[in-house]
């Protein structure tokens, strides 16, 4: 048995410990908003976050999260607040929407630990993450707007 | 614009234009049985296949082509909304069911693809939200006692601006739907257009936003299993035999089942099916495409080319121009066999039981893999329900004349007697999937 807290409430899973953390994500708790796109840590569509950092749930064996802090988009916000969710709505970046999941959560490490980056940062921290859409030019607006919302509620 | 071009042939025909709208005959399919089925009772007006209204206020409008992001779940629901003067904020959108009223207009089944959708949709949308408005102004007229025309219809309210009142489209619905059906209706001068032409935010940004939205893979039943199918490591290959054991000691695994395409390995999870489908030992007979080889493939495209082709057009004498000319330029351009890579692995759920079978996929072909479905499931297409359900991409993958990924997953299901939904991994679409023709 293994132990893991998603999205601050804590599962027992009796899975095999090689199994990869994002069909334990999806199969075993049904959390189905992490996508499964290529399998091997080349499209960024299954990233979620492990205490904080983005990692590919696609290669990470379960038994690496356990007892760690997980988060998954449906753990982002309760409403649609958070700064990237905003701006993802006020931008309409997503097409399909398919790899978007992946794109937040890669972009709410980057905004964590860049409040204000540049075209290039973005590029360089979200090379890892791919829209077959091309999205790519409002996720960048997106990110930028998120970085405002941001600082606007820092000022708060 | 086509669609004024066949707006300005229906008004030949019927005549007659009033208060600035045209007035067409009313060419809409009735409600569909596969409509009337379920949720339809009291508190809901539903005056054709494309539209319902709540006492509850909301308007949900029946979309007929897939979302694979090119926005249609928000395109085609403006172009009804506008000629119903529905509430936009009020607007909910539902995939379509497979019946005929859903074919596309022009092509005759139902389908997503060509960039088709919304000039083929735009009259019989605006048909159909004139007809629902019209009958909830005639509602509304009924109720006061007062002429229709001296109601109109606003923002999801219908208003007699004599007398100052008014009453909404939830309030309307029960009246609405005792009023006779329409056999012209009087569509919107375009110059009045409140939603069409103008920029307006997708419906379905939110559920891409926070995990809520439902692609195929996504799909959910009761004791559902999933199921990776080994294909053939060449087009056309057959299996000659298989050994089971190593897969079947995969914990979680319960089936390895032969079908068309190749070996299924059915598990509880994506996960194990997988592992079980790697550890598969099969025996392929390679068939006839054995030998196929690119260069060789290649070398004889490029003589093909060199052929006289199919003549689309003919004007003047290209071969006199280009032998008289100056400067002549030539080029090769080729196009490799590309596999589609949709975002969304390709995945199908079906549910087979002896009485009917039920199907969820992100589709662009419904009438197509219905069918599909039926004949692998050996049942009437009556029988099959399939559920569109959001695409993570189509460019013609989702849209494939045999249904291969819907008749795969029928036979699983069937087979084993539980919904299944079969997962292609990256690699399986890459390597045996349907191309993107090369020439």
């Amino acid at each position: 048995m293994i132990t893991l807290q998603v999205n601050g409430r804590k599962y027992d899973v009796d899975v095999d410990p090689s199994t990869p953390l994002l069909w334990v994500l999806r199969d075993t708790l049904g959390l189905t908003g992490t996508k499964y796109g290529c399998g091997m840590a080349q499209c960024g569509a299954c990233t979620v976050h492990l205490e904080g950092e983005a990692v590919r749930s696609c290669v990470t064996p379960v038994s690496r999260a356990a007892g760690k802090k997980i988060t998954t988009i449906e753990g982002l916000s309760a409403n649609l607040s958070h700064p990237l969710q905003r701006a993802w709505i006020e931008i309409d970046v997503p097409q399909c929407g398919y790899c978007q999941s992946g794109q937040i959560m890669a972009a709410a490490v980057l905004l964590r630990e860049n409040a204000r980056p540049t075209d290039t940062d973005i590029d360089d921290a979200m090379a890892g993450n791919i829209c077959r859409c091309g999205t790519y030019p409002r996720i960048r607006r997106a990110i930028h707007r998120a970085a405002e919302l941001l600082a606007e509620r820092g000022r708060r | 614009m086509s669609a004024a071009k066949v707006s300005r042939r229906e008004f030949l025909r019927s005549g007659t234009l009033v208060a600035g709208g045209l007035v067409i005959g009313l060419r809409l399919p009735a409600l569909s049985a596969a409509e009337e089925a379920p949720g339809l009772g009291a508190g809901v007006f539903a005056p054709n296949g494309f539209v319902r209204v709540g006492t509850d206020e909301a308007v949900t409008i029946i979309v007929n082509k897939s979302e694979m992001g090119q926005g249609i779940y928000t395109s085609l629901p403006m172009i009804l909304a506008e000629e119903l003067e529905a509430d936009w904020s009020r607007i909910r959108v539902e995939a379509a069911p497979v019946a005929p009223e859903y074919n596309h207009t022009v092509f005759g089944i139902q389908l997503t693809g060509g960039s088709t959708s919304v000039w083929s949709s735009f009259d019989q949308l605006r048909q159909a939200g004139a007809m629902a408005r019209l009958l909830l102004v005639a509602a509304a007229a009924q109720a006061w006692g007062v002429e229709a025309a001296a109601c109109r219809a606003e923002n999801g309210f219908v208003l007699h601006s004599a007398s100052g009142r008014r009453l909404s489209y939830g309030q309307l619905a029960d009246r609405a739907s005792t009023m006779p059906a329409p056999i012209e209706v009087a569509l919107k001068n375009p110059k009045d257009f409140k939603l069409i032409g103008k920029p307006m935010r997708r419906l379905d940004t939110p559920a891409k936003t926070n995990g809520t939205a439902v692609f195929g893979i996504d799909v959910k039943r009761q004791g559902m299993l999933t199921a990776v199918v080994a294909r053939p490591p060449v087009f056309g290959a057959r299996v000659k035999s298989f050994d089971a054991r190593k897969a079947l000691a995969v914990p979680g695994v319960w089936h390895v089942v032969q079908i068309d395409a190749g070996v299924a390995v059915v598990a509880d999870g994506f996960w194990p099916a997988k592992r079980g489908r790697d550890a598969l030992e099969i025996v392929w007979d390679e068939g006839p495409l054995a030998g196929l080889d690119s260069q060789a493939q290649r070398e004889q495209y490029a003589e093909l080319a060199q052929q006289p082709g199919a003549v689309a057009r003919r004007e003047g004498d290209a071969a006199a121009a280009m032998g008289g000319a100056a400067k002549r330029l030539e080029a090769v351009y080729e196009l490799p066999y590309l596999a589609h890579a949709t975002m969304e692995p390709m995945n199908c759920v079906a549910d087979v039981r002896p009485d009917g079978c039920e199907v969820w996929t992100g589709t662009q072909f419904q009438t197509g893999d219905r069918d599909a479905a039926a004949q692998a499931a050996g049942l009437p297409p009556e029988q099959v329900k399939l559920h569109t359900t959001l695409l993570g991409g189509g460019f013609g993958r989702r849209a494939v004349f045999d249904s291969h990924f819907v008749r795969e997953a029928v036979q699983v299901s069937k087979t084993v007697k539980a919904p299944v939904k079969v997962v292609w991994t990256r690699e399986d679409d890459i390597r045996g999937g349907f191309y993107r023709p090369a020439c």
